[in-house]
């Protein structure tokens, strides 16, 4: 391995002890700091010759060990303050729709216009189920009647004509086949509740939401994710009533 | 319980070089801006100041946080862009009032330690 080579194996070893030291800080200021480090490093190395390990593993240790860095990251975030509004999520989003489906609206805009989660928690949120675990019973309401219908027809003592049983929707289904189902339509939206809490408790903020997708309006910030969390409600109202009409 | 008391005191010493260092970068930036490198260069060269170099940037994003320093890219000639640091008229306004009462401070912690010795 040529001297310059083996200078850059050193360098990308140091930085990956230093991201997986960054593991438990915030990822938000990871990022950048990563990235402030590796220009540090460049700068650094045109002070000496490119192939001078010596003065490359002087630079690094000037700059100090992965997990002091981590530790002073930490040291440096700002002290962490949840809303009311935040805490509340997560219940809301798994139990909101019994309150005739406004608390689960509320939770998806609690969910929205928050910057503790990512966008992908976000559309885990409103897509799973939407109605939280009211939107499971109205999955078992709503499914059987719109599914694909089984009969047979049996013709008793006496009968001139059969009698037609049938069965609707899933329950034509092999009976494992429907227990997995039927697990799955409850632990999801379960499952995504206490993702959303456990994202809660480690207090990552959202990178897609703080970073430069914000638009400043007349004094005030509007974040992106914000404006596409009230289009997302709204079109949950609007299934929410489409879905209320039918079962009427 | 010795050992305790100095772990301590060393925390309080890290608290306090980080919560100097700050006013100090403040200073550095107060003549011309600087980028982080030159910043981290000229607080390592002064003694006792900075333990890793390394340490003075997550310090620089939060001065940056805090609304006391902005930043902005600036081409390079020796490689690439370079993010420059600037003070804020916030930031001038804290280093005023740091320089103003850290004076006093000293002044005030030396007389009492030289009475203990």
């Amino acid at each position: 391995m040529d001297e310059h080579t083996r200078s850059d194996q050193i360098i990308e070893d140091y930085l990956g002890d230093l991201r997986d030291a960054l593991r438990t800080v915030n990822p938000r200021s990871t990022k950048e700091f990563v990235a402030e480090i590796e220009q540090h490093i460049s700068e650094g190395r045109t002070t000496f010759e490119p192939g001078d390990e010596v003065g490359l593993r002087n630079l690094l240790e000037r700059i100090g060990s992965p997990t002091a860095l981590a530790n002073e990251l930490k040291e440096n975030e700002p002290p962490r303050t949840v809303s009311a509004m935040d805490r509340a999520t997560p219940w809301l989003i798994i139990f909101g729709g019994f309150a005739f489906g406004f608390g689960w609206l509320v939770g998806l805009y609690g969910l929205w216009s928050s910057k503790t989660w990512r966008i992908w928690d976000k559309l885990l949120g409103t897509f799973i189920w939407p109605g939280g675990l009211f939107g499971t019973f109205y999955f078992y309401l709503f499914i059987p009647s719109t599914g694909g219908t089984a009969c047979s027809g049996l013709r008793g003592a006496g009968q001139t004509a059969p009698t037609l049983i049938c069965s609707h929707g899933i329950t034509t289904l092999p009976h494992g086949l429907q227990f997995l189902i039927g697990f799955v339509v409850v632990a999801a939206p379960i499952f995504v509740s206490v993702r959303l809490s456990s994202v809660l408790s480690r207090g990552y903020a959202d990178p897609w939401n703080s970073h430069s997708i914000r638009v400043v309006r007349s004094g005030r910030s509007t974040s992106t994710s914000v404006r596409v969390g009230w289009i997302v409600i709204g079109l949950m109202v609007l299934i929410f009533a489409i879905f209320a009409l039918t079962l009427h | 319980m010795c050992n305790m008391v100095v772990g301590g005191t060393e925390k309080l010493l890290a608290q306090m070089r980080r919560g100097a260092i700050e006013y100090c970068v403040l200073a550095l930036l107060q003549s011309e801006d600087h980028y982080g490198f030159e910043i981290t260069r000229q607080l390592s060269e002064a003694d006792g100041l900075v333990t890793s170099e390394g340490t003075v940037y997550p310090l620089l994003t939060r001065l940056r946080n805090d609304g006391l320093v902005d930043t902005y890219w600036q081409e390079s000639n020796e490689g690439p862009p370079r993010r420059y640091y600037r003070i804020t008229t916030n930031g001038k306004r804290a280093l005023k009032l740091f320089i103003d009462q850290w004076a006093r401070f000293r002044d005030s912690v030396d007389d009492i330690l030289s009475r203990g010795k």
